[in-house]
């Protein structure tokens, strides 16, 4: 089956399985290596891409299911000015999750302080519900995503709720 | 395969590579009859037990794992057969494909009525005389506690790649215990341990903390690659991880007390049936720690104790958590909080009365040292407000009309303390270890250890002190990656190992060449070991002795919500304060202990995992650093459980706790 679709801001197609999964499209067939298969079942979170602009598991997304939508990966916004803000907030108070989940968690990172630029907590909770990766505390993440709002506050590029 | 220790083991690829799928039972115990292939394509080859050039087996923890069923099936999921081929979801359909057909037996299960053919290991404990204890009770009070925890999916990529060279064979897998996985593929593939060759690939704390699986893959993929003459690969699939790698041990502990008249505790009788899945892997070791942990911290003066460990039909358990202690604190904690509240007593203030005594003598026969436990206790009750508010769930649970004070939930708050220890109490094999340390003329340090990559955050820690000691930048210290051609044997890393041992002799070995670098040429080489058993104040066989030095400490409040609607069990709070010994770095402590507790509770059974623990270490100068991995699931089950009890108004003596089964509860 030849699926299309708009993959960071290109447009794309490839002959493939209809039922292969679409974070092994991403993977094999477009070597992006950000989001990475973890349980396969939806519940780690490894595997967080953007589908038409909401975060999603891609490892639950059949590759027929992604036809004519706009997805982006963590490479397609690993240069923005936002995504710089997150991780010099995750270094800054060096907050290091495990190599499996970190790029889908920034990935999250940056729905979460699109959306809601200055977040209340309940509102990271909400964000990350879908990452259980066991590697890092919530605790740890709290004072990243803060630290995050806070470079970005202080550049001027602060958003008002 | 050159620099594999940065890398997962499902992106690492080698040209001409085949892939390795199992067949793997779909029963649970039986015998095979006959395994029927289909029709298999050319470059697909199946390898049955009798292809297998070396062992059928692997052994672990004194027990010996086959890498093939060979007309018993143990477990379901146990691999039957090899499928190698060079496509990968071609070879996993062609798996799923092949028949085998079984005359099924009963499949083993976890129960006090288990069969004779189950039992692999028994230890008896008798001190003092329990009947004329039990005799001259006031109160007598039996309790049966079921623990079997759930496991979740690890994140990270499971499998093995092995590669065929002249004069050996290459492995890389993701393990905790390298030197193993090297012994495992020598003993499958018949080759001399010199001719094995195994590197890590990276492994994260997230992942499970693997010792049987990556010795027992890598056997298999390194089998294949020799019988096949190709490199070959083989990763877990999902429903793989799953069904092999979440599996934790369980236990049915059964306890009866003797209670004075002023709720002392005077006698305890335990019965123990426990067990970690098929093959009984570490059965001996899980099966002593749960006997030393099985009267918690109680000051009892007869104890009488009958543990058993038993093989049931399901995948060999990981060495999650408190690898036996867990079930041993769930049930003596959650016994102890339904003493107390049969006293009438707040639970804490009950602990503080029934604790040993400092020089008690302990199940061992040990003389208790002091303990900072009581301090813990006092410091968790404090942080929690746990009095005033245990004291208000009971009034309000007496006066039985909550739900008019506080519409649509049921609050409970529950206590338990353990303690905890870091090392292997019966196998002196994997408690021994070996670090060298290199320091050369550019001033740069190289530590070689085969456990100090794993966990990730580990490799900080030991940078980091030994940059201290040695008095140079952290950026001037590498840790050579996980490889047995390069690193000395260091032992499993798991139970907090890398803090205890490795840390231990990578210091002895800095300070040494400390002493020595503006004496003697640079470079200067300096290796320490620990051997498993010399020096242990402990003999595992009359169980006797001191068998953890030093011990690790820890007390828990957990406070609960119970919507009377949806039944959905929320958190309000969590409060553990733990004595480590001393702490290396008490932020990287912290995310572990938080992390833990989020896995324990979906361990119990909860899913929002979004709680803030209130974590306070106490920590006393110059002690040595003790065991950090598993404390906090010991004591965690217990006093979530004890809270829900208390909410709801009914004793709940198991994990998991669902929200079936407190519906079921309130509805009897």
């Amino acid at each position: 089956m030849t699926v299309s679709f708009l993959l960071n801001g290109k447009s794309v197609s490839l002959d493939v399985p209809p039922n292969k999964r679409l974070v092994d499209v991403l993977r094999e067939d477009f070597h992006l290596e950000g989001a990475r298969p973890g349980c396969y079942a939806g519940e780690c979170g490894a595997c967080t891409v953007f589908v038409n602009g909401e975060l999603t598991h891609s490892c639950l997304v059949p590759v027929f299911a992604a036809q004519d939508t706009d997805i982006i990966t963590y490479e397609g916004l690993a240069d923005t000015q936002e995504m710089k803000y997150i991780l010099a907030g995750f270094d800054a108070v060096h907050y290091h999750p495990c190599a499996n989940c970190r790029q889908s968690r920034l990935l999250t990172a940056y729905a979460l302080l699109t959306t809601h630029p200055v977040p209340e907590r309940r509102e990271i909770d909400a964000f990350f519900s879908g990452h259980r990766c066991g590697c890092s505390s919530m605790g740890e993440l709290y004072t990243a995503i803060e630290q995050a709002v806070d470079m970005r506050r202080r550049s001027g590029r602060h958003g008002r709720r | 395969m050159d620099k594999v220790s940065k890398e997962f083991i499902d992106d690492l690829t080698v040209q001409g590579m085949l892939h390795c799928a199992a067949v793997r039972s779909r029963i649970h115990r039986g015998t095979i009859r006959e395994i029927v292939a289909p029709e298999l394509p050319p470059n697909v080859m199946m390898i049955r037990e009798a292809d297998l050039p070396g062992g059928n087996c692997i052994s672990m923890g004194n027990a010996d794992v086959p890498l093939l069923a060979g007309s018993n099936v143990e477990h379901i999921g146990q691999a039957v057969a090899l499928l190698c081929g060079p496509n990968e979801p071609e070879v996993h359909r062609l798996a799923e494909l092949v028949e085998v057909q079984y005359d099924r037996g009963d499949p083993l299960t976890l129960t006090r009525d288990f069969k004779i053919n189950q039992k692999l290991y028994s230890r008896q404990i008798a001190i003092g005389n329990t009947q004329t204890a039990f005799e001259k009770a006031s109160q007598i009070v039996e309790g049966e506690y079921t623990y079997r925890p759930e496991g979740t999916i690890p994140v990270g990529a499971a499998g093995a790649l092995a590669v065929v060279e002249n004069d050996g064979i290459r492995v890389a897998t993701p393990t905790r215990w390298l030197f193993h996985v090297r012994q495992s593929v020598a003993a499958a593939t018949g080759l001399h341990q010199d001719r094995v060759r195994v590197m890590s690939t990276r492994v994260t704390r997230a992942d499970t903390n693997c010792l049987w699986y990556p010795s027992l893959t890598a056997a298999q993929t390194a089998v294949a690659a020799l019988v096949t003459g190709k490199p070959v690969r083989m990763i877990a699939t999902a429903r793989e991880k799953r069904l092999l790698l979440t599996k934790r041990t369980g236990c049915i502990i059964t306890h009866k007390t003797a209670l004075g008249r002023s709720g002392e505790v005077t006698a305890m009788e335990i019965q123990i049936v426990a067990e970690s899945g098929a093959f009984g892997i570490f059965a001996a070791e899980y099966l002593d720690r749960l006997c030393l942990a099985a009267s918690g911290s109680y000051a009892a003066k007869s104890l009488k104790l009958d543990a058993v460990y038993i093989a049931t039909s399901t995948p060999p358990a990981e060495t999650h958590g408190g690898a036996g202690f867990d079930g041993a604190f769930f049930s003596v904690e959650v016994h102890a909080n339904r003493l107390a509240e049969l006293c009438q007593e707040d639970p804490s203030v009950w602990r503080l009365k029934n604790l040993l005594p400092d020089r008690g003598l302990t199940v061992t026969r040990a003389r208790a040292g002091p303990t900072p436990q009581r301090k813990l206790i006092d410091l968790v009750v404090e942080l929690s407000d746990f009095r005033r508010k245990y004291s208000a769930n009971e009034m309000l649970k007496k006066r039985g009309d909550r739900p008019n004070f506080i519409p649509g939930y049921l609050r409970g708050i529950g206590i338990a303390t353990c303690f905890h220890g870091g090392s292997f109490m019966s196998d002196n094999r994997a408690n021994s270890a070996t670090v060298t340390v290199k320091l050369n003329s550019e001033s740069e340090l190289s530590i070689l250890s085969s456990s100090a990559m794993v966990p990730e955050a580990t490799v900080d820690i030991l940078s980091n002190s030994a940059a201290r000691i040695l008095n140079i930048d952290s950026s001037q210290v590498h840790i050579e990656p996980a490889d047995t051609a390069a690193v000395p044997d260091s032992g499993p890393a798991i139970f907090s190992r890398d803090v205890t041992v490795v840390h231990r002799l990578l210091t002895s070995c800095c300070q040494t060449i400390q002493k020595q670098r503006f004496r003697t040429p640079l470079p200067i080489e300096m290796s320490r070991n620990r051997s498993g058993g010399r020096g242990r104040r402990w003999d595992p066989e009359i169980f006797r002795g001191v068998p953890f030095s030093p011990l690790s400490w820890a007390s828990c409040v957990v406070e609960i919500e119970l919507d009377t609607v949806t039944f959905e069990l929320s958190i309000r709070g969590v409060w553990i304060a733990i004595h480590p010994g001393s702490l290396l770095d008490e932020k990287r402590a912290t995310s572990l202990v938080e992390s833990e507790l989020h896995a324990a509770f979906e361990a119990c059974g909860g899913y929002n995992r979004f709680f803030e623990p209130v974590i306070r270490f106490s920590q006393r100068s110059g002690a040595r650093p003790a065991a950090l991995e598993g404390i906090a699931t010991n004591v965690f089950a217990p006093a979530f459980v004890s809270a829900v009890s208390q909410a709801t108004g009914f004793y709940f003596d198991s994990v998991p706790l669902s929200k079936t089964l407190i519906l079921q509860y309130l509805e009897t």
